[in-house]
């Protein structure tokens, strides 16, 4: 069996054999290693691997876990099931290319206007949530071809809050919502 | 003493509050917001009120139904926590017109030291060092400038009536004043209903150390030795330890001295934190004083052993001191981390969400201060924190190998947490020399990363979890037992 998996956008192949009686063989970056496993939790595994006991947490979808180890926490996806998500018109929403808020929050003050040009890192939109201030800003050169905020907005992640137009015409060729 | 006490807070110093409470025999008296019907705190209480919506106004800054809350439920005392009302003066007094006994220090004290530019021309009457810097508040761009100018950039601005990093910003450059002075301004309005700033010089290089004091009703007032608070990601604390590895023996008993001082100047009564700024050179600044419980004082408890919420009560409810400056030892070192809901590879936003597991440390010289559990909910209106791990040891090495240790057994998952952050910074060479400075963060940690380490492990995991069957008892080991289940509910997604 073979998994291609990715963190941070960095894809590995893991080849996965089976053994009878339990435990598997898994092959990766060229090293194999042979791996038994108890569930303790529907989010706690105990793997022994090459006879080293390891806790390691879970979170996630079958596409996307959140795995923590020792304090840290490794975000892993399955590549073979986003591509399949892509093929069938699912959208990449981790692109870093939207003028969008990580979590709730309310609109402080939008900085900017229709038609004016900013550079990339420049102050769009500062939003408040948890009682802290955070300027969300402009991804890359462009120009605003849109407000969708308005100050006292209650906006939600996935909401666009400025359309942004790339400085370079020769890109994408069509204008990006960011 | 009290019968019934009401603890106008939420999360965990609710939670730790409602502990002493009980071991004192005393009943507790929870509030909440509907964001928090199922709250740590509101399990934890005897008895719980609701106070209304999630947001602030309409609970936990909600003074009318506190007060009723209150009289429904007979609380004849209230602990505000930290935040929220406890440092508004005018809830003290209302306390007192309602005849229920307000769980810290005199309303006057509230009010002179809450505004920190009459707390700084306090200071200044009593023989306590402070920074340089305008000791009333100013909004004009103007005369800001003019007294940057006069001080010496680099400048930090502060709000008068703030605290915990809020409405604070450092501006290198006259050019950068006038918008810093206004986010402050609006940042500080937000925070603390006052956006009254002022301007002090900013000491890059400097310690944060504090001293906890205790004053009882009949005059007498100590110190429960320091918290070294240098750790801090805008000027938010996020790791503190006592004792400081800076302070000598008599730098102790002269700032110890100077904090006592500090107090007596403001007629303080109960538990409060005198806040100075060490620079390298040995010198101490006033900074301000904390007319409140601290977050960070479970540390100063650790090493005195002494249950700082029991002397609160005991001398709101008209005791004299337990100990004498003579009885206060500290003994070992103590570390405490703050778990927030924080994402620290999104600039630290926040992380709201339900927790759908949960691992608190444990063993020897672990303590978890918490107000979240497994299922339960991190609502959005609030601060973020979720949980304080304390650590106490032998010596400072030994309580980083513990801080270490526990915060690799913390698993949090469902909300994003710095805990691989904390290990990088107890990890790192200046801490475990001591060479805290509050710009530890900004000069050490501003490339931050988390560790890759156990990425190929990860990747393991992620597999073996796949082929595992998801819940326990079914002894679905992979390429063993379960004869009785198909292919076709084995086989899963296509594969090659």
């Amino acid at each position: 069996m073979k998994y291609n998996l990715e963190i941070k956008g960095e894809a590995e192949a893991l080849l996965v054999e089976q053994q009878d009686g339990g435990g598997m063989v898994i092959t990766a970056a060229g090293k194999q290693r042979t791996v038994t496993a108890r569930r303790i939790d529907t989010h706690r595994l105990v793997l022994n691997v090459d006879g080293a006991i390891r806790n390691v947490f879970l979170g996630g979808n079958d596409a996307a876990k959140q795995i923590v180890i020792d304090g840290v926490a490794y975000g892993v996806a399955d590549a073979d099931a986003k591509a399949m998500a892509a093929a069938t018109g699912g959208t990449d929403r981790e692109t870093p290319r939207e003028v969008t808020p990580p979590m709730p929050a309310v609109v402080v003050k939008v900085l900017v206007a229709l038609a004016q040009d900013v550079q990339k890192g420049e102050g769009l939109v500062v939003v408040s949530a948890m009682k802290m201030e955070t300027t969300l800003s402009a991804p890359f050169d462009g120009q605003v071809t849109g407000i969708n905020a308005a100050e006292g907005d209650k906006v939600m992640p996935g909401d666009i809050l400025v359309d942004l137009q790339p400085k370079e015409e020769s890109k994408a060729g069509q204008a990006v919502s960011v | 003493m009290f019968k019934r006490i009401l603890i106008a807070n939420r999360g965990e110093i609710a939670c730790r509050i409602m502990a002493t409470c009980r071991e004192m025999g005393i009943e507790t008296v929870a509030v909440y917001s509907q964001a928090d019907e199922t709250a740590a705190h509101v399990l934890a209480a005897d008895r719980a009120v609701l106070l209304g919506a999630a947001d602030p106004a309409e609970s936990y800054l909600n003074q009318d139904r506190i007060f009723a809350a209150a009289r429904e439920t007979g609380a004849e005392a209230i602990h505000p926590g930290y935040g929220f009302l406890a440092e508004n003066e005018t809830f003290a007094s209302r306390c007192q017109a309602e005849a229920i006994t307000f769980i810290g220090p005199p309303p006057a004290a509230i009010r002179d030291l809450g505004d920190k530019t009459v707390a700084r021309r306090l200071m200044q009457g009593s023989d306590v060092p402070i920074i340089p810097g305008l000791s009333h508040p100013e909004t004009d761009p103007a005369k800001l400038g003019e007294a940057a100018e006069r001080i010496g950039y680099p400048v930090l601005i502060k709000a008068a009536a703030g605290g915990g990093g809020k409405g604070m910003r450092v501006v290198h450059s006259a050019a950068e004043l006038a918008v810093a002075a206004e986010t402050a301004s609006r940042e500080a309005a937000a925070a603390f209903g006052n956006g009254a700033i002022f301007i002090e010089k900013y000491l890059a290089r400097a310690r944060h150390v504090e001293f906890q004091i205790m004053a009882d009703g009949q005059g007498n007032c100590i110190h429960l030795l320091e918290r070294e608070c240098s750790i801090q990601r805008r000027h938010q604390k996020i790791i503190e330890e006592t004792p400081s590895p800076a302070l000598t023996p008599a730098l102790r008993e002269e700032m110890g001295a100077a904090a006592v001082r500090a107090a007596q100047a403001a007629g303080y009564v109960n538990a409060g934190t005198v806040e100075f700024l060490l620079d390298p050179d040995g010198r101490f600044y006033f900074l301000e004083v904390n007319t409140r419980l601290q977050v960070e004082h479970p540390i100063t408890e650790m090493v005195t052993g002494i249950d700082m919420v029991r002397e609160q009560i005991r001398i709101a409810a008209g005791e004299p001191l337990s100990y004498t400056q003579s009885d206060i030892a500290g003994r070992g070192h103590a570390i405490e981390c703050r778990i927030y809901a924080e994402d620290p590879e999104n600039d630290f936003f926040p992380s709201p969400g339900p927790i759908a597991y949960l691992q608190q440390p444990q063993g020897p010289g672990i303590r978890v201060d918490s107000g979240i559990y497994m299922g339960g909910q991190v609502p959005v209106e609030y601060d973020p924190i979720l949980a304080k791990m304390i650590v106490h040891a032998e010596t400072r090495e030994a309580a980083i190998a513990r801080a270490c240790r526990g915060l690799k057994d913390y698993v949090v998952i469902g909300v994003k947490t710095p805990i691989a952050f904390l290990l990088d910074v107890l990890d790192h060479e200046a801490f475990r020399d001591g060479a805290t400075y509050t710009d530890f963060i900004p000069l050490h940690m501003a490339e931050w990363q988390p560790a890759t380490a156990d990425g190929d492990l990860a990747r393991i995991a992620f597999v073996v979890d796949a082929l595992t069957e998801k819940s326990i008892g079914t002894g679905a080991i992979p390429g063993g037992r379960a004869p009785e289940r198909t292919p076709w509910q084995t086989l899963g997604a296509w594969r090659s």
